[in-house]
């Protein structure tokens, strides 16, 4: 009977504890006033603060945008916020003439337009503000205008056997595209935290093996999965102001039947949902580069003899190669891609993921980009935003990103059509790819209206 | 649950079941000793030297409900297949053990925004922190609990008793989304007492662990996208705040319940006053992934609580008379609920309700046969529920009063046939719903959740329900029981008019039909 009243005191005892610190001593969420500072990169522009700057917040956890401009002193004041953590970018253009007058001397460009961002920023009682750098956006006569990712219906359409990607000469001159470097990046696919991870989810390259770069190893590279090279001598390949090149997955036309590798047929039951490639530019064939490897080659991986094959300019290390079977974009858009043009790329070292503490025969290495030479970047997000990815791009080649609707919806997403000069048609480039992309269905060599 | 728990309560209740019928009230036959049944369970040192009957009654019953007049987060209709088996037995004059277990298969059809076991018939809004999608779907659930207990005055006249339970449910959607739950409960209760001649004192603590492990599926993923806003699923955090959360594919919830309580009883050889407080502490916690997309119990992992206080407290009074018996009970319930967020560091959702309730009857028999029972009950219940970033405020105080009678209307040494007759009059008497959207994203909630609850909720109704239950005497002491009831609950004005126009007040229905047999 003792034992049994000693228990009942015990459990009593436990149940009385005082409580109050259950919660962490937190208080009332509610609506809170908060602060974005703006400053233009003080490395360039001396950290003058912004007037007039378009400031976005996107709560992670809603979807809800707040925008709001900053006033004389660069402060974008919201006035009522909901706590939670946002994604903050910033954006401003100035004129020539305005450029000038801030920072005393002219531009080389009619318009010069500053982006800044920031991932996961904590919004509560006790966080008010914020600061952000806004760096000189990038502006390349060549951009990114159409990434086809999402692909077409798994039954009717094409899966992902007909996705693209579109490059446009958005200047007046004629520019080649030989030598030019498209790359697929690598990165983390949660926002989750990491002891190997940034505080905004993304990989803390400076902590990878070998890494010898320190901090700006996230801030001045990034890392590709996969570098594919359009060939040529230096003139072979012109893209003709307002052209675009197209590089296919496979060049080839997916509305009509075709037979894989294995000479299985490919029907599609409904051509409209997906497009005709088979008057691509070029198309990544990686059959080749499988075979030596003793790989076979991918079943989907149909060469079009007519169409040219791209260069593999890495594919993972030798003896670790990427597992990527070809080139195909995640459907559910957690890639990032990138144009650039260097020197010697096979001389750019890679590294593996931070994650990796051990390295083995399984390891893979991902090449690091500078983003010096980096032309233009896209970072895209997957359609569900309980299922965001941090973002792999600095400000100044992407302030934001865009995504499809869904997987599978026949959707890309393509760079707006800002004006049409002489009959030639300019698209919207501010390195902001929120403001200068629409999500609409694949349409090669089209122009969003 | 271990395998010596589950035969420790497999032993219980099948002691229970090889009782035999003897003297005094038979706790299952009539309505009116239901509520002392319910206080056995809650406090079962005060039924030491109380005289029951021996009983060990199983039964399978098939109940079917078309729930047209309800709240959202309900099926419209329910159709449920029971078995259960129960048992009281007084082993010695002073040492009872009673059971329960209890096995269902539920199909429930058309429930909608809810992908919880919680269901909105007998609660006005789910606990938050839950996973929903707008579309309708159809569950399947199948639940089993076991229940056991003991109640035991000592020679020197310690008083004791215990209580315990496991229940284990399996819940799942059939269309995207398909959540899936796994449910498991588990908890006791120690009751510790004296008597000194016509008095006791008691004492009790428990505690229980409740555990969901849930995850959401979708046959086709591509649904689960904001283009698709009834198929996409999001989180509620409050009541009208909704959320992203990439842990729907994965997420454990456990609940864990302290508490701790006391009593004082005056009992005679017909008379027994009671009173008892109960504290009851619990605190949800909601586990998300881990970076390497795991989930398990692990305080780094929690991102969501929700803590619950009620402090009760009961009165009741009790006359077993030699023809009639006479009961008398008071209840205050007084609950809070406060949520908070782990990543956010700080409360926006909590829950207020006070709740009076009070219980009366009478009971005339004559020999065994039943000449009249007759029971007014009633609840004044006063709702509060904040969310500060929804941003609702939804108050209500409501009514609710309930009359039953009952009688044998055939009666001889074979058969017996009872007939039961209830009303339930429920009225709001005061109630405020100020919805503010500052977040556009919960303005579908709103809409068709909080506004149509709510126009629910101030709607008078009536309930009316007719029972029936047949008594056939079998050889051996054995007695068939055939029930079947029937109820119908309707709106009795158009307040509703106000919060939803699109409401629908067309009447529900809830049919019950069993057989049991009583060895």
């Amino acid at each position: 009977m003792k034992k049994i009243l000693l228990l009942l005191t015990a459990v009593i005892a436990l149940s009385s504890c005082n409580k109050d610190d259950d919660f962490g001593g937190g208080g009332s969420l509610q609506p809170v006033a908060f602060t974005v500072n703006l400053k233009y990169d003080t490395a360039t522009f001396g950290g003058t603060v912004v007037e007039g700057g378009s400031v976005s917040l996107t709560n992670t956890s809603t979807g809800d945008v707040y925008t709001f401009e900053s006033n004389a002193t660069g402060a974008a004041n919201f006035a009522s916020l909901l706590p939670g953590t946002y994604n903050v970018t910033a954006t401003k253009t100035l004129t020539s003439s305005e450029f000038t007058t801030t920072f005393g001397y002219a531009p080389t460009t009619e318009t010069v337009t500053f982006n800044g961002s920031q991932e996961q920023v904590i919004v509560n009682a006790n966080v008010t503000s914020t600061t952000i750098e806004l760096k000189s956006a990038r502006i390349g006569d060549l951009v990114i205008k159409q990434i086809y990712y999402a692909g077409s219906h798994a039954q009717q359409g094409a899966v992902f056997r007909d996705q693209f990607i579109e490059i446009y000469n958005n200047s007046n001159e004629v520019i080649f595209a030989d030598g030019l470097c498209v790359a697929q990046l690598y990165g983390r696919t949660s926002t989750s935290s990491a002891s190997f991870a940034l505080s905004n989810g993304q990989f803390d390259w400076s902590q990878s093996i070998g890494m010898t770069s320190g901090a700006s190893a996230n801030t001045n590279y990034v890392y590709a999965d996969y570098v594919l090279r359009i060939p040529g001598t230096g003139q072979q390949y012109p893209i003709q102001p307002g052209e675009s090149i197209v590089i296919a997955q496979s060049a080839l036309n997916h509305k009509a039947p075709l037979v894989d590798n294995t000479g299985e047929p490919l029907v599609v039951q409904n051509p409209n949902l997906t497009v005709d490639l088979s008057t691509a530019d070029f198309e990544a064939y990686i059959g080749d580069f499988r075979v030596s490897l003793g790989e076979d080659v991918y079943k989907y991986d149909i060469q079009n003899p007519a169409v040219t094959d791209l260069d593999i300019a890495y594919w993972g290390r030798t003896g670790h190669a990427s597992s990527n079977k070809d080139m195909i974009l995640d459907n559910l858009g957690r890639d990032s891609f990138v144009i650039f043009r260097g020197d010697n790329v096979a001389s750019y070292p890679n590294f593996s993921d931070p994650s990796v503490t051990n390295e083995v025969a399984t390891t893979k290495y991902f090449m690091q980009i500078p983003n010096s030479v980096i032309i233009d970047g896209v970072d895209l997000q997957h359609y569900n935003p309980s299922s965001q990815r941090p973002k792999m791009l600095s400000s100044e080649i992407d302030a934001s990103f865009i995504n499809c609707d869904n997987a599978y919806n026949s959707q890309s997403v393509m760079r707006k059509t800002k004006a049409t000069v002489d009959g030639r048609i300019i698209l919207e480039d501010t390195n902001n790819s929120a403001n200068d992309f629409i999500k609409t269905t694949a349409n090669p060599r089209g122009f969003a209206q | 649950m271990t395998s010596k728990k589950l035969l420790f309560f497999m032993l219980l209740v099948s002691f229970a079941s090889k009782a035999q019928l003897a003297d005094s009230i038979f706790l299952n036959e009539n309505s009116f000793h239901k509520s002392v049944y319910n206080q056995l369970w809650e406090s079962p040192v005060f039924f030491t030297n109380q005289q029951f009957s021996n009983f060990t009654q199983t039964e399978i019953s098939f109940s079917q409900k078309d729930l047209n007049l309800k709240r959202v987060q309900t099926a419209l209709k329910t159709n449920v297949y029971n078995f259960s088996t129960q048992g009281l037995f007084n082993v010695k004059p002073k040492l009872k053990i009673f059971g329960d277990f209890n096995v269902s298969k539920v199909f429930e059809q058309d429930l909608g925004y809810n992908f919880t076991s919680q269901r909105t018939e007998n609660q006005n809004v789910l606990n938050p922190n839950y996973f929903y999608a707008p579309k309708k779907g159809d569950w399947e659930i199948q639940n089993y609990a076991l229940k056991a207990g003991l109640s035991y005055q000592f020679e020197n006249n310690i008083l004791f008793g215990i209580t315990s339970f496991y229940d284990n449910g399996r819940y799942f959607r059939k269309t995207d989304p398909r959540p899936e739950i796994e449910a498991s409960n588990f908890g006791g209760k120690i009751h510790a007492g004296y008597n000194l001649k016509n008095h006791s004192l008691f004492f009790r603590g428990g505690v229980s662990q409740k555990t969901e492990k849930n995850s959401i599926i979708y046959m086709d993923d591509t649904q689960n996208a904001p283009v698709y806003p009834e198929t996409f699923t999001r989180f509620s955090n409050g009541y009208g705040r909704s959320m992203f959360n990439s842990n729907y594919t994965n997420n454990i919830f456990r609940t864990i319940d302290n508490n701790f309580g006391g009593g004082y009883q005056f009992q005679n050889q017909k008379n027994s006053i009671s009173i008892d407080y109960n504290y009851s502490r619990s605190m949800e916690n909601f586990y998300g992934r881990s970076a390497n997309g795991r989930v398990y119990i692990d305080e780094d992992l929690i991102s969501y609580k929700y803590k619950v206080i009620s402090n009760v407290v009961n009165a009741n009074y009790f006359l077993q008379g030699n023809s009639i018996d006479y009961k008398l009970g008071f209840s205050f319930d007084q609950t809070q609920g406060d949520n908070y967020s782990v990543i956010e560091k700080g409360q926006n959702f909590r829950m207020n309700l006070d709740k009076f309730s009070f219980r009366s009857g009478i009971f005339k028999k004559e020999n065994n046969r039943v000449l009249y029972s007759f029971e007014v009950n009633g609840n004044y219940a006063d709702h509060k529920y904040v969310d500060l970033l929804g941003s609702t405020n939804k108050q209500l105080t409501a009514l609710e009063i309930q009359t039953s009678f009952n009688r044998d209307v055939i009666y001889d040494k074979k058969n017996k046939l009872n007939f039961e007759v209830a009303l339930t009059y429920y009225k709001a008497l005061d109630e405020k719903l100020l919805y503010t959207a500052i977040s556009t994203s919960s303005n579908s909630f709103a809409e068709n959740v909080i506004f149509p609850d709510h126009a629910f909720d101030i709607t008078s109704k009536l309930l009316s329900t007719a029972n029936a239950q047949y008594f056939l005497k079998l050889p051996k002491s054995k007695t068939l029981r055939i029930f079947a009831n029937y109820s119908t609950l309707f709106a009795l004005d158009k307040e509703y008019l106000y919060y939803a126009e699109e409401f629908d007040p067309n009447y529900s229905t809830n049919f019950k039909v069993g057989i049991a047999v009583i060895y």
